[in-house]
């Protein structure tokens, strides 16, 4: 189950790039479109509701930023699932936070040359999947506090000025087969973990938005401000969650150092 | 029945306690090293089929273990077990050649089936998990 991420803000060419890679390696394309349809399925709410939370950049409004990260969660819950039941090229501009976590999921950040950022993409028929060019770069802001054009966050870089999509997909096939980006038991379990982590935020992120959740072989670990103000959130949440599947135990976090520590 | 020759390499002795038995039911010849120099003694001595060794141990790490086996006999297969897992981690050391990696804590039975396939994978037909 091997996995290719392309991000990028330029929608089209990327889009080639995932397209051409995909074919190559035999594997399947999953575009935000298909995390979106996914999402709805398994979080019961409509694709329009979720496309919404993709395109809207304004996270003022504390009660619309709720939902909004309850949708963006099962929509990262719904690229676990991908991830989880077969190898996969990816492209889209969700997920950063679990590519970081899984060693195995090779990372490409597609760039443009610098005079053709300010609308190409956006005008060649990329509207119908969500954002494009610059309004992608604020969402992922927004949403991961991070610079999305940062190389340094990605294994590979790949400018488009040199070269064209069937280039790129070479490069990015032949630096899917470093030893690296091979899927082992640790990082197959990392995913697993993830994928039951995500699986708590999107049931408790909308009663309380800093949720924190952490697995590991299903010992769940949660984090909340909340917590802090009595016992009752505290077994509530407990409660909420121990009988879910794949849940063997539940920690509840009162304090954040404990969480990172864990 | 051909049996693999594994080396389990970890400093704390209730490691090896609880895997060697499991490992040697399943048909495999097990050696056990507490101490890291003294099992790199063993693996430039001796032809092991599976390595399995901890990261974080005194004076001599598990990347520097995976190294000297990958040195002495190439096609030995290491597996990586530790407490410390991160993605660095797990990329470094398939890097350097490493057949798998789990983090601790783990179920014996997860090791076992890391064993059993990479020795089916050598060519111990006869090692089931």
């Amino acid at each position: 189950m091997s996995t290719v991420a392309i991000l990028s803000k330029y929608v089209n060419e990327s889009r080639k790039i995932a397209e051409k890679t995909a074919f190559k390696l035999g594997y399947p394309l999953v575009t935000m479109t298909d995390l979106v349809k996914a999402a709805a399925k398994e979080g019961n709410v409509t694709e329009s509701e979720l496309s919404g939370a993709l395109t809207d950049i304004t996270l003022y409004h504390q009660l619309f930023r709720k939902r909004k990260m309850k949708l963006v969660s099962l929509l990262e819950l719904a690229l676990c699932g991908f991830m989880m039941e077969k190898s996969i090229v990816f492209c889209g501009y969700v997920g950063y936070p679990i590519f970081q976590e899984i060693s195995h999921v090779l990372q490409v950040l597609v760039l443009g040359p610098p005079e053709d950022a300010g609308g190409r993409a956006g005008g060649k028929g990329s509207g119908k999947d969500l954002l494009s060019d610059d309004k992608i770069l604020k969402w992922f802001k927004k949403i991961y506090q991070a610079d999305m054009e940062d190389p340094n966050l990605y294994d590979l870089s790949i400018n488009m000025w040199h070269m064209d999509e069937s280039e790129a997909a070479d490069i990015i096939i032949n630096t899917l087969k470093q030893p690296r980006f091979k899927p082992m038991t640790y990082s197959k379990k990392v995913m697993k973990d993830l994928q039951l982590a995500f699986h708590i935020k999107t049931k408790l992120i909308e009663k309380m938005p800093d949720v924190a959740v952490k697995s590991h072989d299903g010992t769940v670990y949660v984090y909340s401000k909340a917590f802090k103000r009595g016992q009752k959130k505290a077994a509530g949440t407990k409660q909420s969650i121990m009988w879910m599947d794949g849940v063997d135990y539940v920690e509840i976090l009162k304090d954040q150092k404990s969480f990172d520590a864990v | 029945m051909n049996s693999p020759e594994i080396l389990l390499i970890d400093d704390e002795p209730i490691v090896g306690q609880r895997l060697r038995t499991g490992l040697e039911k399943m048909g495999c010849k097990v050696e056990v090293a507490q101490d890291p120099k003294d099992a790199l003694a063993k693996i430039r001595g001796k032809r092991f089929d599976v390595v399995i060794t901890d990261i974080m141990m005194p004076e001599i790490n598990g990347i520097q273990v995976l190294e000297t086996v990958k040195e002495a006999n190439p096609d030995t297969q290491v597996i990586i077990i530790t407490g410390f897992a991160t993605s660095e981690l797990a990329r470094e050391a398939m890097e350097k050649g490493a057949y798998d990696m789990i983090a601790k804590p783990f179920k014996p039975a997860d090791l076992r089936g890391m064993v059993a396939k990479a020795a089916n994978e050598m060519g111990f037909t006869d090692i089931k998990e």
